[in-house]
């Protein structure tokens, strides 16, 4: 098309001048004036067809076309400073690609359920003063009347999700089961592939025993068989029947109610029998709504706080209001995360602005540079508009690579940072990189680029010509664009600064908790986990009968030194009961646990006062319990000798005969640290009262814990023999060594701190171009000064010092009010900064101590190259 | 060009015009680029000055408009393209000829009034 065009518009203006001609022989001249006389008539033929082309239909995509390969030209020609547009570019989007990703999914893509923005989650908002706290966990009471009085929210309860055991098929299985009511899946909206849920009727307390299955474990475990609707399932240890298999991909509410239980997606869901008593007389249940059509948020609030007032008016609250609310239910289960991954997402928005701004300052030095071209080009006539569009096309250009590149970049990290912790993000299914992302993605890269692209572009095409061309090559001129580009470093090194500290504080809490000493020989511990939420252990005796003999067979096993069981290993909390002093009024709560005989000898704890379980602590003796350091401290602090003293737990008195040291516990709630020592009770399992057992065990796994010498390879075959030959039906879930425990509990401080040393390791490298750019470019540019200065008798070293001192002066002024900015920032961090003050001061120092080392060798390194410096070729150079 | 030529002044083509002055050309009956120009000279005496090579701009523009529409024509052994002028072309042609008149009207009270 384009080839036509041309060849009809030559046929046009060739048939015009072929006319001129003939009529100037016409008039008598010979034939090579006559052409001259035509041609000089016409004036300039390219011109004229140039003006003609851009009329031509479809043009622009031409000139862009031309444009880009201009660009491609002029980025090929200088390949450090594409590299370094690009690096940094991918480098900013990268990470924010993974991180918004994760935004995305958590709290603004729409939750895996039909019409998802009409489901609430039941939450009760503590206020005092300006304080207010929101408690996502309801009690049996609370749930009663919102089932039976609530008319205007359709509502179901949900609890934790736990390991059971599965028989099926010869093998056992310890498969996740999660407890939910009656019209749970109704409410989320998803029906049962195969069968139907649980009815009001069956859901009651001592109901009929029944499960659906995920689509998963009846694929995995009973083969696509529909024929298994209706049948009965062999499940902590007695006969469910099984009313319903879920679809593929049907994603449960993540279940962590009262931050117990696991987190992994269940394989089966069983009736939870919703009471007042037992398990519903505490905060254990999660309610969750969908507002009836045509129902506000407003109006359900309005009519649960007029259905809940009785009750709120009767429970103590401490002299807290309490107000019912039916908050978005994406909203109330992250509600606990926000803070944590808005902190994450404000970093990489952080890493992105210093990003830009060092993408600015190349920009300009680029600008600074390409001036003489430039204005060369304008001299010769082309128009303001054509270069400043050859400019953006460059800017176009970058943007779109470097987001391509950007985009790859996230992607790999999007994986790295899920595995940093997989359960919080997975919350609502796999997390990937979505369409809507890349595009918001692609778009910030374009407008990055294209606004830190063309303000050096107009900032170029500005330039006095004249004075371009006399002097930008010889470049003393660059002190005017200068001070903007010194700007620009100082901004970067501030924020980076506030990166570095931030990071600073995040890895030092993070190493204090790793390092602390947990209160226990962590070398050589190898745990493992089986669930007794089994019928065949209902009984405190049951479970103590099963573990004494297993124990019995595990430490015959060679390479053995002692094993015992617990209800949870250290670093994991236990149950929160409320316990009180006999004889005093002191009560409160502490982290109640079971225990074998041999379980302080096993983690080799201390003994600091009295005495250890032992097998004569039986169901037959007097109750007797050990506390730890902790509770000694917070209740027992006037006693003249804690032993002796009694607690009652339960409505059961214990006698206390020992005391031991802390060990680290995660405790979750009561506004404790990632991990912390925590007023502890244990007591012989034997004595351990059997209503509490059975519920114990519901909501944790007890773990065998042994201690050996060296490795033992073959530990866990050995100990799956063990268990098998005192009940063949019980598997152990899985095998962990102590330290995995203490992973766990870390996992969110350690993905933090690695976040933000990756951010803060990327804002040192920006500062470290930011700067290095700086000072190379007016190396550069000074080089002719140099030289002169340098043949009149100056020593190199004066000229390095010259040199260098303009970027370690900026960066000292950057750092300074890097670290003024990093005193504000941290209390924004005071949540999740433990053992050590927001502001401390090591860090501080630290910080600074590293970006002046870094700036420093960022500024040396151009300024060395003067070392080399030959003044006669300088001078001869232009 | 040589100075010889320049013996009488000649007016510059005021910014715009040149559309009116194609127009009006192709009013009469339709001709080619070259024809055009010719005819021009031979209305103005010479008078106008035009550079040729801005004519053909023009005629694009004005063709991409619609005012114009275009034919090859064999003349002579040669391909020639003609132009005409379309509907919108005539109503154009009316226009930008009242919008002048009003100008040049308006030109001529203030060099006469202000003497």
């Amino acid at each position: 098309m384009r080839k036509r065009f041309e060849k009809r518009l030559d046929a046009e203006l060739q048939f015009h001048l072929d006319a001129a001609i003939e009529a100037y022989i016409a008039e008598g001249l010979p034939p090579a004036e006559a052409r001259r006389r035509a041609l000089v008539d016409f004036g300039a033929i390219e011109l004229a067809k140039d003006e003609v082309r851009d009329l031509r239909p479809l043009h622009w995509l031409e000139v862009i076309g031309r444009d880009l390969r201009y660009a491609v030209r002029q980025l090929r020609k200088n390949p450090t400073f594409t590299m370094t547009v690009l690096a940094t570019l991918s480098l900013c989007i990268g990470a924010n690609t993974a991180i918004y990703t994760i935004v995305d999914a958590l709290f603004f893509k729409p939750l895996p359920y039909p019409d998802p923005s009409r489901l609430v989650l039941l939450s009760t908002v503590f206020s005092k003063g300006g304080a207010f706290d929101v408690d996502t966990s309801q009690d049996g009471f609370q749930w009663e009347l919102v089932r039976d009085h609530a008319s205007l929210v359709d509502s179901a309860v949900y609890s934790g999700a736990a390991g059971v055991n599965l028989v099926a098929a010869g093998r056992v299985e310890y498969v996740i089961d999660q407890r939910v009511s009656a019209n749970y899946f109704h409410v989320l909206g998803i029906e049962p592939l195969i069968g139907r849920e649980f009815t009001r009727q069956e859901d009651v307390p001592n109901g009929p025993r029944l499960a659906i299955l995920s689509y998963g474990l009846w694929q995995r475990v009973f083969h696509g068989d529909s024929t298994i609707v209706g049948r009965t399932i062999d499940l902590r240890g007695t006969p469910y029947t099984v009313t319903g298999i879920m679809p593929p991909g049907f994603r449960s509410l993540p279940a962590g109610v009262g931050d117990i239980g696991t987190d992994a997606p269940p394989d089966v869901w069983t009736p939870l029998h919703p009471t007042h008593s037992g398990e519903g007389s505490g905060d254990n249940y999660g309610v969750v709504g969908r507002l009836k059509p045509g129902v506000t948020a407003a109006q359900a609030k309005g009519q649960l706080n007029s259905i809940l007032h009785d009750y709120f008016a009767r429970k103590h609250h401490r002299g807290m209001a309490a107000e019912e609310e039916a908050i978005p239910l994406q909203n109330g289960l992250t509600y606990d995360l926000r803070s944590g991954v808005h902190l994450m997402w404000g970093a990489a928005l952080l890493v992105l602005v210093i990003g830009c701004v060092n993408i600015a300052g190349l920009m300009l030095a680029r600008s600074a540079t390409r001036s003489r071209e430039i204005g060369t080009r304008m001299a010769l006539g082309a128009g303001r508009v054509r270069v400043i569009s050859e400019l953006f096309a460059e800017a176009l250009l970058l943007a779109m690579l470097g987001g391509t590149l950007g985009l790859a970049v996230g992607y790999g990290a999007l994986e790295g940072l899920i595995r940093l912790n997989p359960n919080e993000f997975n919350m609502f299914g796999p997390v990937h990189l979505g369409l809507r992302v890349i595009a918001i993605m692609v778009t910030i890269s374009i407008a990055t680029s294209i606004l830190f692209g063309l303000f050096p572009a107009f900032e170029a095409t500005t330039v006095d010509l004249r004075s371009a061309l006399a002097e930008a090559g010889r470049g003393s001129t660059g002190s005017r664009r200068q001070w903007k580009r010194q700007l620009l470093v100082f901004a970067e090194v501030t924020l980076g600064v506030v990166l570095v500290v931030a990071a600073g504080l995040l890895v030092r809490t993070f190493s204090i908790l790793v390092n602390a000493s947990p209160g226990f020989d962590p070398n050589h511990v190898i745990t493992a986990t089986a669930s007794l939420q089994d019928a065949r252990y209902a009984t405190a005796a049951a479970g103590a009968r099963l573990f004494r003999e297993s124990l019995e067979r595990v430490r015959q096993i060679p390479g053995v030194e002692s094993a015992a069981v617990a209800l949870t290993p250290p670093y994991a909390r236990a149950l929160n009961e409320g316990v009180q002093i006999v004889g005093t009024d002191k009560s409160g709560p502490t982290n109640f646990t079971y225990a074998t005989p041999g379980l302080f000898e096993t983690l080799r704890m201390h003994l600091l006062q009295g005495r250890l379980f032992t097998e004569a602590d039986n169901a037959d003796g007097a109750r007797v319990a050990v506390v730890n350091e902790s509770f000694v401290k917070r209740y027992l602090r006037d006693e003249p000798n804690p032993l002796g003293s009694s607690i009652r737990i339960e409505n059961k008195i214990w006698r206390i005969i020992g005391v031991v040291n802390d060990v680290e516990v995660k405790m979750g709630w009561g506004g404790r640290g990632p991990i912390d020592r925590f007023a502890g009770v244990f007591v012989p399992v034997d004595q351990f009262p059997d209503g509490i057992f059975a519920m114990a065990n519901v909501w944790f796994s007890p773990v065998w814990i042994v201690r050996t010498h060296g490795d033992v390879p073959s530990l866990p075959e050995s100990m799956r023999h063990a268990l098998q030959a005192v009940d063949p039906r019980l598997p152990f879930s899985s095998f962990q060594s102590i330290a995995a425990f203490r992973g766990a509990s870390l996992k969110q401080q350690r993905y933090r701190a690695t976040l933000f040393s990756a951010f803060a390791g990327l804002a040192i490298l920006l500062c470290a171009l930011g700067v290095y750019g700086l000072i190379a470019q007016s190396v550069a540019q000074r080089t002719r000064e140099f030289g002169i200065r340098l043949a009149l008798g100056a020593t190199s070293q004066d000229l390095i010092r010259n040199a260098v001192l303009p970027g370690i002066t900026l960066s000292l002024a950057g750092i300074a009010c890097g670290l003024v900015l990093s005193a504000f920032a941290a209390r924004l961090l005071k949540s999740v900064v433990w053992g050590i003050a927001p502001t401390d001061i090591t860090t501080f120092v630290t910080a600074a101590t590293l970006l002046i080392i870094v700036a420093a060798l960022a500024s040396l390194i151009p300024g060395l190259r003067l070392v080399k410096l030959d003044p006669a070729q300088t001078l001869r150079g232009e | 060009m040589t100075r010889h030529e320049l013996e009488q002044p000649e007016a510059e083509l005021l910014q715009g015009t040149l559309d009116l002055l194609i127009l009006k050309v192709l009013a009469l009956e339709p001709l080619h680029g070259y024809g055009i120009m010719q005819r021009l000279k031979q209305i103005t005496h010479d008078a106008l000055q035009i550079r040729q090579g801005s004519l053909y701009p023009a005629l694009y523009r004005l063709e991409k408009r619609g005012f114009l529409k275009a034919t090859w024509k064999n003349i002579a052994g040669r391909d020639a393209k003609f132009y005409a002028l379309t509907k919108a072309g005539e109503r154009k042609l009316e226009s930008e000829r009242a919008g002048w008149e009003r100008l040049s009207a308006a030109v001529r009270l203030v060099l006469e009034t202000a003497k």
